[in-house]
């Protein structure tokens, strides 16, 4: 113990003479392992890492899509009625809990907070079990038909509204006019299941019953509605996919029976999919993670290609301690601890670094990227992580000792002693600088090359031309909070807002028209002369919204105020819907449709498509006049003006206390949070981008600067000798050009590589940017390593030739 | 007589932080074409600073260096490695010949970096007759670990000759070499003064420094000719 103790002593005492070579190992290592250990506890809890729920294997989300006759699925989504049979007939599954989304005013509270709604049955606390730290989960008295108006509050809901406090089981809730007694409070642990959006944290939980579904869709087969899901345990024994083909037979049979007659439908059926919970909250992750430990993965290659580097000429530096010690008996175990001990120190020191780097990287996930990635707030340094990291750690100082001991003949070490610098010293092997060189230029320049194509993806989807304008725009809703308004006195209110909107001075316009950004959902519609079945985007907008957006008509006229007053059964359609139904747009124009419900529009004019932040296509949409009992309103202010919620809110208040401001944000906010995954992917690519930068030029700078070192007296006597600076740097940039074109060619056969293995994941990478990209690439890995062969020599062309001849 | 090297009040001053060394003293020195100088003195008496700035491998703090008539005592690195290829060769203590590199193309190199680039066939003949100078034609295509230190330093000499040098500056050049070898590389040079060329030597080996035709001492940065003891202004 006391020789293993000595020699860690020893091994400090060295280190301590060379703070840079300790900065550098801790710094590079720590950094790059930190990320991946990040990274790899990040997979670990979405690949590996079973859900915290009971018997988690056997809960599944069941899905029902809806084919048409093209066999194309039109949609995921369950029709109401559908819904509650599967809930009633269903026999494959132990427990089944239906959910409903939601968002709602609590007006019972004083700051009438807009609270996320869950709206379930009591199968949901039957399949998650979340620990409780109040109260009661909902039971039998909450099922389906009984109207028992309670509600369950998240651990967060509890401590923001009521302050944690002790007595909130006897209070209530007021949500759409009905009064909630609160009957129990999430733990804190509880780990919502994030089947509906990544990052949803629902807020109020309150029984099925009391879910917005207007009575009149109870029975409407026809139409379907997305914020509607259902989960259920599998009975033991039972196969996922025979279970997807009985409920597939059970729901269609009892569809067709519905729809039959309805004409829209005919030839369409019903699949019922199951998929299991866990992967259908890991959702397309997968594919972000591999590429991400693939990042991280090549950097840490790079950081151990930097650190051999150093390990090598930190060897050569000690070959005189060494020397001694083998002339006084060390024997080659020796001198493998020493060497150990040294670098197992460094490596510890790295380590705690990157336990430290890791720990702040689950903090930046959980606060900035958990509506990107699911499960982001069961990270922690686990169990996993350490055992990651120690094993890790002990590998890179196990194969940096290895290095440095291979370097070493033993044999020859007692001339280290004998030869007393006449030539005899042991070096790095020119094949091991030029591995290092080639492998730094080709794991910098896959990496560079593959971030910049990251970029680029991302940076076109975010600089894309949306077709609408969205500066300026503000777009708000209204929401009742009392007794419901009668429509009259609604259209009323609604109207008076528009108008004293439009009053104020920072405000040029008010449309009142739904919000450009949000999706409303698909409607079918059959033209009438061709029988056509298109099922466009549905938006809601007035006869101000084209002008204010500066989304452009193409043919024909947009709504007039008539329209709007009379209610009259006219529609707008962009061009994607009018391409579908002729190849002359104009011909659009006059052509009438059905939504299937007796009305017939017509077609009175055509507009350009947009394009949604975050996606590269059009849309196929159709618009409706909005009500003038609407309470969507779309503000357009003047440049460098703003409106404040509080002075809407004021106003609206001012007009009638039965309403209260739901939803107010300026449309580039809205675009932003759209944009969110783009500007992070940008981000991170850049970032690592930098870094890989940075590391392969600190680690070229180390192999050249070394080489540089070794050949100092070579450089000297050339340049006694006459050769001029040029003719020196010309020297090395030349000796190095060859090794850094292996490492070019070495780059294009991985990515070529990666091509061939993950054609189908990379074709959407494959395009005439690549061209620039390489370019861009080449350059840049090119000005590191011109750099790299200059920076060490100006050391010796810039001064008299005698300080380079001069030990 | 041509004078090839002339200095003229030259001082070299080593500073640091604390404080000043003076390496050299208002030197005053004159080498006429033929000659045979050579410089010795104690360790730290500035003989390698001297043979250094001679060899505009270092710069002067103060006074004038002429070579052929050309003051090169403010020269730029660039002017300064043309001078010092064209009108100086160098003979190192340790050869400083370069392992990767073959006798002739070690003995070349100074060619390669000529303002008049030369052909091949100029240059081959050019490095044969320097290797046949000193004796080593016909290791010619060995690489210098393969030769002792003896021949090591005839290649150097040979090296030193090619660009037809004014004048050859030698540093100790039997320093790291047994007295037979030793013996053998004095033999080349003397041949070489004999027939023309022009030598500076820097050495501590009396023996040696005795086969010059001017012997100097150099003690404390100051040059004293032995033959008169009159300091300074030595011409000789």
């Amino acid at each position: 113990m006391s020789t293993v103790l000595y020699q860690y002593k020893q091994a400090w005492a060295g280190l301590k003479k060379t703070p840079g070579f300790i900065l550098s190992v801790v710094i590079s290592m720590g950094l790059t392992l930190g990320a991946l250990l990040c990274v790899l506890t990040l997979a670990n809890v979405l690949l590996n890492d079973p859900l915290p729920y009971p018997e988690q294997e056997s809960l599944y989300k069941i899905d029902q899509s809806l084919i048409n006759d093209s066999g194309e699925e039109w949609a995921k989504a369950y029709n109401y009625p559908g819904m509650m049979h599967l809930y009633k007939k269903q026999e494959a599954f132990s427990e089944i809990g239906l959910l409903y989304y939601d968002y709602n005013i609590v007006s019972s509270l004083a700051t009438q907070p807009n609270v996320n709604t869950t709206f379930v049955t009591p199968g949901w606390a039957d399949l998650f079990q979340g620990e409780l730290v109040m109260g009661r989960h909902f039971s039998d008295s909450e099922e389906v038909n009984t109207h028992n108006p309670v509600a369950i509050l998240s651990y967060q809901m509890w401590q923001q509204e009521f302050q944690g406090a002790e007595d909130v089981l006897s209070k209530s809730l007021i949500i759409n006019d009905v009064s909630f007694r609160i009957v129990g409070v999430l733990a804190q642990s509880f780990v919502e299941p994030e089947i509906y959006n990544v990052g949803y944290k629902t807020q109020v939980w309150l029984p099925w019953d009391f879910n917005p579904t207007p009575e009149r869709a109870f029975q409407a087969w026809n139409r379907v509605q997305e914020p509607m899901l259902v989960v259920g345990k599998l009975k033991p024994g039972l196969v996922a996919s025979q279970v997807e083909q009985s409920l597939t037979t059970m729901m269609d049979d009892t569809w067709q029976q519905a729809v039959v007659g309805d004409e829209y439908f005919n030839g369409w059926r019903i699949d019922m999919s199951v998929q299991s919970l866990k992967s259908t909250i890991l959702g397309d992750t997968e594919r972000t993670i591999l590429l991400l430990i693939a990042g991280v993965v090549g950097l840490l290659l790079i950081a151990i290609a930097n650190i051999s580097n150093l390990f090598m000429a930190r060897t050569v530096q000690k070959q005189r301690d060494l020397a001694i010690c083998a002339s006084v008996g060390a024997k080659k175990r020796h001198l493998f601890n020493m060497l150990f001990a040294e670098s197992s120190l460094l490596l510890s020191m790295a380590l705690l670094l990157a336990l430290l780097v890791a720990h702040t990287g689950f903090d930046i996930m959980q606060s900035h990227l958990s509506d990107v990635l699911p499960r982001v707030n069961e990270l922690s340094i686990n169990g996993f992580t350490l055992v990651s990291a120690v094993i890790l750690t002990l590998l890179c100082a196990l194969g940096f000792t290895a290095l440095s001991n291979n370097m070493l003949n033993y044999r020859a070490l007692n001339l280290v002693l004998r030869s007393s610098g006449k030539g005899t010293s042991f070096q790095v092997a020119k094949s091991i600088r030029q591995l290092l060189i080639v492998s730094q230029v080709a794991i910098a320049s896959c990496l560079v090359f593959a971030n910049f194509n990251l970029i680029e993806q991302a940076y076109s989807v975010i600089s894309a031309p949306y077709g609408f304008t969205m500066e300026n725009r503000v777009y708000v809703s209204v929401m009742t909070t009392g007794t419901k308004a009668d429509s009259e006195e609604k259209s009323v209110v609604m109207s008076q807002f528009a108008q004293q909107l439009e009053q104020l001075p920072q405000v040029r316009g008010v449309s009142r028209s739904v919000s450009p950004l949000r999706n409303m959902g698909s409607r079918a519609i059959t033209m009438e002369a061709s029988k056509q079945k298109i099922t466009p985007e549905l938006k809601y907008i007035d006869d101000k919204y084209l002008s204010m957006v500066e989304q452009p008509l193409l043919y024909g006229n947009t709504f007039s105020r008539e329209d709007i007053l009379d209610n009259t059964p006219v529609v707008l359609v962009n061009a994607s819907f009018a391409k579908r139904v002729s190849t002359d747009l104009q011909q659009v124009v006059g052509q009438t449709l059905s939504f299937g419900d007796g009305t017939i529009y017509t077609v009175i004019g055509v507009v350009a498509d947009t394009i949604m932040p975050g996606t590269t296509e059009p849309k196929v949409q159709l618009f409706k006049h909005t009500s003038i009992r609407g309470g969507s309103f779309l503000i357009e202010l003047a440049p460098d003006y703003e409106l404040s919620r509080e002075q809407a809110a004021q106003i609206l208040r001012g007009i009638s206390s039965q309403y209260s401001l739901f939803e107010m944000k300026p449309l580039m906010q809205t675009r932003m949070r759209m944009l969110f995954s783009q500007f992070t992917m940008a981000i991170t690519s850049a970032s690592l981008a930098l870094v890989t930068f940075l590391l392969a030029s600190i680690g070229l700078y180390g192999i050249l600067s070394y080489t540089t070192q070794l050949r100092r007296f070579e450089l000297g006597t050339r340049m006694a000798l006459g050769a001029k600076r040029f003719a020196i740097v010309g020297l090395v940039i030349g000796e190095n050009t060859m090794t850094v074109v292996l490492g070019f060619i070495a780059s294009v056969i991985i990515l070529f590589s990666l091509y061939i293995g993950f054609s189908a994941d990379l074709n959407a990478y494959i395009g005439d940017q690549l061209i620039l990209i390489s370019v861009i690439t080449l350059s840049l890995i090119t000005w590191i390593c011109l750099f790299a062969c200059y920076w060490p020599v100006r050391a010796y062309i810039n001064r008299p030739v005698i300080n380079t001849l001069r030990e | 007589m041509d004078s090839i090297i002339k200095l003229s009040q030259l001082s070299k001053v080593f500073e640091t932080e604390e404080l000043q060394t003076h390496a050299l003293k208002d030197i005053n020195l004159t080498i006429n074409k033929g000659d045979y100088v050579s410089i010795s003195g104690p360790s730290g008496c500035g003989k390698s600073t001297l043979l250094s700035i001679l060899g505009l491998l270092d710069m002067p703090t103060s006074g004038q260096y002429f070579v052929e008539g050309r003051d090169v005592s403010q020269l730029s690195l660039d002017e300064a490695a043309e001078v010092r290829n064209e009108k100086i060769g160098f003979i190192f203590q340790s050869f400083n010949l370069i392992d990767e590199l073959s006798v002739f193309d070690n003995v070349a190199l100074p060619l390669r970096y000529h303002r008049e680039k030369q052909s091949d066939e100029a240059m081959k003949e050019r490095v044969t007759w320097c290797l046949e100078q000193v004796g080593m034609t016909h290791r010619a295509s060995h690489k210098p670990n393969q030769l002792s230190g003896g021949q090591q330093q005839r290649v150097a000499i040979a090296r030193a000759l090619v660009a037809d040098p004014a004048l050859l500056l030698v540093d100790e050049p039997t320093g790291n070499l047994d007295s037979k070898s030793g013996d053998m590389v004095m033999d080349v040079l003397e041949r070489l003064n004999k027939n023309g060329t022009t030598l500076c030597m820097v050495t501590h080996d009396p023996r040696y420094a005795d086969m010059a035709r001017t012997q100097l001492k150099l003690s404390d940065g100051v040059i004293f000719n032995p033959a008169n003891m009159t300091q300074q202004k030595v011409a000789v």
